[in-house]
């Protein structure tokens, strides 16, 4: 049996693109209409070297009434007496859609699928988009998936090169996407006294219904894309790294747009738990030119683990400290090597060339000349190259008739640079 | 404990027959008239320690027959992963159960990725970025696709590109506000149950008594008698390799 009813070639192009494999030449035919078979040289080109995925038009969208939910606990009987309640979480109709705007363009959770019920020609009053988003992930800059070696220094300080350079399996996203609208409805519930979502005797006594709405793209302002990276680590000894080695990642978020959360609801709305709400379209907390990139980890010396905490089930996620073994002290070239390519990008082990700026106040200070900005991570909510104190440029607030009631102004985060991170989850021992 | 039923339907427009009676094997001249004209589409159903109405074994609602409950703390539904070098070290996903329906996904394949073939098709979304930051050129600054040497080359090469091409049917999407139901969500269909995740040190672990767990989810919708939760995808997806 032939795999879509095709021989030589198209069984040849399935396992060029599932698997990557080389092309040996086979005879192909053509097929008049419909599904049509490959000639041979149209899969010269391959070379193995990526699978790449594309979308376009795409449109993902969970039903209104469709929920995640993630579940809480009965407290123990001292958190209980300390006035703790069970936290529940729903999200309900997560979609991911287009984020036109315009005329026919937006709906709301209570019309999916039929354009109107929010004013259109703003993206974050209507949660959904009617269409698909154009190019979700272009065929010209698709996701790319596959194995790959980077040059770069490694946990012991040594710079790895040529044939010595270690693999990483990597997903990497567009660098350029049209803007899509990401938005769900969601229920802290408080107080849940049973599972049975049918029996409201379980329900809690406290619920807040939200709304929450991104328009944006994975990529930066000035297109970095998301990338995440899947590693063996390298933490043994000099004579043999890869003693200890074991499962590590890395993750370059990028993300860029305008946010909103919203809590009111329109009159008449039926305000139950469960029922989707009918939002109103304006209210709402706002960020516009959002535009943040957070390194976490960093070929070939810093990755995310994950590690168990005590024996009560817990565990840790640890992004592992920069220069961690025992004989990295500050004089050691090892130790250099890795700080002086984390904060300056030098391979070599060199100190980082520095200048020194004099500050409003007078003060004169010493930084780094040219800072590795691959390391360096940054979240500005606002566009710091036009007007500050326009209401609709970085935070606000707006209330059910549009009005921007309080202007918070921009802020931001630079020099973002994370040398190490422990996450121990509490809650398991309960 | 893992019970799964997988269904792999294709269907094609074939021009064999086939008996109404018993399952017969397919000689050669039986197949030689497939040609896939119409594409490929595929369905799928599969189902860990869940009942076919999506209802975690061993919780009320469920089929009794399978004998054995997903339900308590230390319920043999469960897997784990356990990290190289990290021995004894067990991240146990306990009390999970999961059904999953496909309903339709159309395969077809794209012989050139062109402006024609490919709705949605905008030059400008090109990646454009340095060869050293580029998807499509390898650390040596060359680039990867044939018939490509510098950025600029990249639409062109991409164009001459064949690619498998994965949709699914339309469907009309709506919600009844009067009985809180949704329709039309129907491309796949997810039931999901996690007692939660915890952290076990023992040679074991993934069996070992659970002290706690971290973290419990659940995949539904919230209607009545309804345990799966409806999603809907549109679109069409590209994949390709260079």
């Amino acid at each position: 049996m032939r795999i879509l009813g095709f021989p030589g070639a198209s069984r040849r192009f399935f396992m060029t693109v599932l698997f990557g494999a080389a092309l040996t030449p086979a005879a192909g035919f053509a097929v008049p209409g419909g599904m049509v078979a490959l000639e041979d040289e149209e899969m010269a080109g391959v070379s193995g070297a990526g699978l790449a995925i594309a979308a376009h038009n795409f449109h993902f969208q969970a039903a209104p009434t469709s929920y995640i939910w993630i579940t809480g606990r009965q407290p123990d009987p001292a958190a209980i007496a300390a006035g703790w309640n069970r936290g529940d979480l729903f999200y309900y109709g997560t979609a991911w859609t287009g984020g036109q705007t315009g005329p026919g363009t937006g709906t709301t959770f209570h019309e999916p699928g039929v354009a109107g019920g929010c004013n259109q020609n703003e993206a974050l009053r209507c949660p959904i988009g009617v269409s698909g988003v154009p190019s979700f992930a272009s065929v010209l800059n698709p996701y790319v998936f596959r194995v790959y070696e980077y040059p770069g220094v490694d946990y012991q300080g040594m710079y790895r090169q040529g044939s010595n350079m270690p693999s990483v399996m990597e997903l990497i996203g567009p660098s350029k996407t049209d803007r899509w609208r990401w938005s769900f409805w969601g229920e802290i519930e408080v107080g849940r006294s049973g599972t049975s979502l049918g029996n409201p005797a379980d329900n809690g006594s406290g619920l807040l219904q939200s709304q929450t709405i991104i328009h944006g793209s994975p990529t930066t302002t000035d297109g970095r894309p998301a990338v995440i990276r899947y590693l063996r680590t390298q933490q043994g000894n000099g004579g043999n790294p890869s003693a200890d080695g074991s499962f590590g990642i890395i993750y370059e978020s990028a993300l860029s747009g305008d946010f909103r959360f919203s809590v009111g609801q329109n009159f008449g709305s039926p305000d139950e738990k469960g029922w989707v709400p009918h939002f109103n379209d304006a209210e709402g907390f706002y960020f516009h030119n959002v535009d943040a990139f957070i390194p976490i980890g960093r070929m070939h010396y810093q990755t995310l683990q994950l590690e168990p905490s005590g024996t009560t089930g817990d565990f840790i996620i640890r992004l592992t400290p920069i220069a961690p073994t025992a004989s990295q002290n500050q004089s050691s070239l090892a130790f250099q090597m890795i700080y002086n390519e984390f904060y300056c990008g030098n391979i070599d082990g060199a100190a980082c060339a520095t200048t020194t700026v004099t500050t409003p106040d007078g003060n004169n200070v010493v930084k780094i000349q040219n800072p590795n900005v691959e390391t360096q991570g940054y979240i500005r909510w606002g566009d710091f190259s036009s007007n500050f104190t326009a209401p609709d440029n970085g935070i606000s607030f707006r209330d059910r008739d549009n009005n921007v009631t309080r202007h918070l102004g921009v802020s931001r985060i630079e020099g973002l640079r994370i040398q190490s991170l422990t996450l121990t989850t509490q809650g398991a021992g309960s | 404990m893992i019970r799964a039923v997988i269904l792999l339907l294709a269907f094609w427009v074939a021009q064999a027959s086939f008996p109404a009676y018993s399952m017969q094997p397919l000689d050669d001249t039986d197949m030689a008239g497939i040609t896939g004209y119409e594409g490929v589409a595929l369905a799928l159903e599969l189902r860990v320690n869940m009942s076919e109405s999506g209802v975690p074994l061993g919780m009320a609602g469920a089929a009794s027959e399978y004998g054995t409950s997903c339900i308590g703390i230390n319920n043999p539904c469960r897997w784990a992963l356990s990290f190289a070098n990290r021995d004894n070290v067990w991240l146990v996903f306990n009390g999970w159960s999961l059904a999953l329906r496909v309903n339709d996904i159309f395969l077809d394949v794209v012989p050139e990725l062109t402006p024609l073939s490919v709705p949605g098709f905008n030059l400008a979304m090109a990646d454009d970025r340095v060869p050293s930051d580029n998807r499509f050129f390898n650390v040596n600054g060359e680039c990867m696709l044939a018939n490509c040497s510098v950025v600029s080359d990249i639409p062109t090469s991409i164009q001459g590109m064949p690619a498998m091409k994965l949709s699914t049917p339309a469907t009309t999407l709506a919600y009844d506000s009067s009985t809180n139901t949704s329709s039309g969500f129907t491309n796949t269909q997810v039931s999901l149950y996690l007692d939660g995740v915890a952290a076990i040190t023992a040679p074991d672990g993934y069996s070992a008594p659970v002290p706690g767990t971290f973290m419990g989810a659940q995949i539904g919708d919230i209607q009545a008698g309804n345990n799966f939760a409806g999603w809907a995808f549109q679109g069409d997806v590209y994949v390709f390799g260079y």
